[in-house]
């Protein structure tokens, strides 16, 4: 029994360590090919923190580490049609401005980020495109975050193959 | 081979099957079986079982857009895509919009897979028999016509299929829905089979009952000796099953003629037409344009079966001219492509349930709930003709959280149990009406040279009334059983993306008012056969492919038998 887990963990280190490059090596620019929206490194950064905030590190990686903020700019660019990039990008740039996100969410504490996003998504902001961008983010964050392959292997371990359908379990 | 057309003609063969998908690949099985030498013409690539199932084994995050379509696909094809199967993990066995043209008169959806194994790989995999309240129903409700055969002539061909291709079901003893030759049953989850008394109890009528599908639960011999195994309760049969687990032609019936010795398959083939020689009064081969080439070759055969899948047999029918038959093999009164119907799922209902949050489910079950037919079977007992079957089904769910940061994270990694959630969907009853129609454009033609198809399908008032019962009934039954926000929608889809399309080369008594004859020949061309979704009458509610097979193996039997009697 040891030695099947010992294996498995090993196998799963292999899996992660496929994985990670894509994530760490990004620190010179907008790293990814993008046809359809055109995002400044500096966007790119302050996405990374953006996505971080919403899923952070704790005792497992966060968002960042796992590299979702180019998920979220890969969906946006090859899955949204181009009236939603228009408005994923103009929500961008006004979130990247100084009176509302930019350095100023950056240099923030965990808490007053939050707060920012909680505002963000108020009722009254509704029609915006700020709005838009953030809810966007958050979808693709979940979505990203969920079905990565480290919180599938190692977090949530997703089951490729079942064996068997039970219909009535007791949950643990 | 003959170069007296100085074309390529082929005339080695038996039999001829158009067609590879669910009743193709069954003609194949059956013909070899009896030791005909059989050509199958399938007008798409080669699929091998297993090897070419590129994403069965794909985790969800090695799915570039976690199997999401992109912009640039939906908008390339608008009408694939609305295709709930046309996903990252199974898009490269569907037809793309551009692929294969034709016009819409009225909208629909005509979806396609054009590759060995047709269908039969992506297919929803339900097999619900049919009874008597089906195949009497034109007779009895006066549409249509009378099907030329009832329940007793199919049933011992039902149970030869079910045996073959693993059924997975409950023997429920319900008159409208024949029990068959069960694999054992899959289970129902813990608020099913709540519902499921719930039903009993507050309805004498209506059942609810696990859906019956061509899955192996359980294999017996005759699976293993096809290198099938048990399902493995994946539920991503749309990307083929590497374990052979659902029935599909790739994974049982084509590789089941191939060890005969007697299939060819001929792959990238599209047949042009039907040739028909007016001295023998019957039809002699099969005229087939190369996918890629273009390059024309004509094979000959004294026995054609057409399983080209409902529409594209219409198609090829309609475009089978000649001196004696201008208007389409065997088409004499006028009638073919004519009298479509398919199954209306525009609706749907969805609830909740807050109460068992202490039970989950585990693995993922490939079939659901199913409420056979309750309106009208026994006596005409509401507005409308006809009736609806119910697929029902209810999932544990997990609350989705409004936090942000850690306490979001903590959510997502410990999710508390949210309140299950049920759906619903209808499949209704279509009545075939002659104003349901296909045919050949006049002017513009594919890249093949075939005539465009123009169809012109749609909706009428008796399916309105009986979407408009199904939400009445269901919120009924959800509420009764102590279900809470009850949801109806009527997506609105076109005809077609059921995926139902039936008819136009139907099954009937009489020349005058069918094409084909209880053994699904043409009345006019006895050696061709029709066995696909084209040949059949009315539409019933079950899900047609087990029906299919089953006339499909009966008609195999029949045409064997006559040929061997020289009577082909």
């Amino acid at each position: 029994m040891e030695r099947r887990t010992a294996i498995r963990h090993m196998a799963l280190l292999c899996a992660s360590a496929m994985l990670l490059p894509s994530c760490f090596n990004n620190q010179q620019g907008a790293s990814i090919s993008l046809q359809h929206i055109t995002i400044t490194a500096k966007q790119e950064q302050l996405l990374a923190e953006l996505v971080e905030t919403i899923i952070p590190k704790t005792d497992t990686p966060g968002a960042k580490e796992l590299g979702i903020h180019l998920f979220v700019l890969k969906m946006v660019n090859d899955c949204r049609p181009k009236e939603e990039q228009q408005r994923f990008m103009d929500g961008l740039q006004t979130f990247e401005n100084e009176n509302i996100g930019g350095a100023k969410f950056t240099d923030s504490s965990v808490q007053q980020r939050i707060n920012l996003l909680k505002e963000i998504m108020e009722a009254k902001n509704k029609e915006s495109n700020l709005q838009f961008f953030l809810k966007e983010v958050r979808k693709q964050t979940l979505k990203g975050y969920e079905q990565s392959e480290y919180v599938m292997t190692k977090l949530k371990p997703y089951i490729l193959v079942p064996g068997h359908f039970s219909g009535s379990v007791k949950r643990t | 081979m003959n170069t007296q057309m100085s074309k390529n003609i082929e005339t080695n063969f038996d039999a001829i099957v158009i067609g590879s998908g669910i009743s193709g690949g069954w003609a194949a099985k059956e013909l070899t079986g009896k030791g005909l030498k059989t050509l199958v013409i399938e007008r798409g690539r080669d699929v091998q079982h297993i090897k070419d199932y590129p994403t069965t084994n794909q985790n969800p995050w090695e799915f570039e857009h976690r199997n999401e379509l992109t912009e640039e696909i939906k908008q390339a094809n608008p009408i694939i895509s609305k295709c709930y199967a046309f996903r990252e993990d199974a898009m490269h066995f569907f037809v793309k919009d551009a692929e294969h043209p034709y016009i819409q008169e009225k909208p629909f959806d005509w979806v396609r897979g054009y590759q060995l194994g047709g269908k039969s790989l992506t297919w929803a995999r339900q097999t619900q028999r049919w009874s008597d309240y089906d195949f009497e129903g034109p007779k009895r409700d006066g549409f249509a016509v009378d099907w030329p055969i009832r329940y007793n002539d199919l049933e011992k061909w039902y149970s030869y299929v079910e045996k073959f291709i693993g059924v997975s079901g409950n023997k429920d003893n319900i008159p409208q829905l024949p029990d068959g030759d069960f694999l054992p049953p899959m289970e129902l989850t813990k608020v099913e089979k709540m519902l499921q008394q719930k039903i009993a109890s507050n309805y004498q009528d209506r059942q609810m009952i696990i859906g019956r599908c061509a899955h192996i639960s359980e294999p017996k011999d005759i699976h293993l000796e096809q290198g099938r195994s048990s399902c493995q309760y994946r539920n991503l049969c749309q990307r083929g099953c590497p374990f052979g687990g659902y029935f599909s032609s790739n994974a049982s019936t084509l590789p089941w003629a191939a060890r005969t010795g007697k299939l060819t398959i001929v792959t990238d083939s599209v047949a042009h037409s039907i040739i028909y020689d007016e001295k023998q009064q019957k039809a002699t081969g099969v005229k087939v344009i190369n996918a890629k080439t273009k390059a024309e070759t004509i094979y000959n055969a004294p026995i054609i079966f057409i399983n080209a899948g409902a529409l594209n047999t219409n198609l090829l029918l309609l475009n089978s001219k000649s001196k004696r038959f201008p208007n389409g093999l065997g088409n004499d009164n006028g009638l073919l492509g004519k009298y479509l119907a398919f199954h209306n799922y525009r609706g749907s209902v969805t609830a909740e349930y807050d109460g068992e949050l202490e039970y989950t489910i585990e693995g993922r079950r490939p079939t659901s709930g199913y409420m056979p037919r309750f309106r009208n079977v026994f006596k005409q007992d509401a507005d409308f003709l006809r009736g609806y079957a119910v697929g029902l089904g209810a999932s544990p769910s997990e609350q989705s959280s409004k936090n942000w940061g850690a306490d979001l994270k903590n959510d997502i990694l410990n999710p508390k149990p949210g309140p299950w959630k049920v759906k619903s969907h209808i499949m209704g009853e279509t009545i075939p009406k002659e104003t349901n129609k296909v045919w050949l454009d006049d002017q513009q033609k594919d890249e093949w040279g075939i005539p465009k198809l123009r169809i012109d399908i749609s909706y009428d008032e008796n399916d309105e009334k009986m979407l408009a019962d199904y939400f009445i009934q269901v919120t009924e039954m959800f509420s009764k059983a102590g279900f809470t926000n009850i949801k109806t929608k009527d997506s609105k889809q076109a005809p077609g993306l059921d995926i139902h399309e039936m008819g136009g080369v139907r099954m009937g008594k009489n020349p005058q008012t069918s094409l084909l004859n209880e053994w699904n020949q043409l009345h006019l061309c006895k050696n061709v056969f029709v066995t696909d979704g084209a040949c059949m009458t009315s539409t019933s509610t079950q899900n047609p492919s087990l029906t299919y097979m089953a006339l499909t193996a009966r008609a195999c039997d029949y045409a064997a038998s006559q040929f061997k009697n020289n009577q082909l």
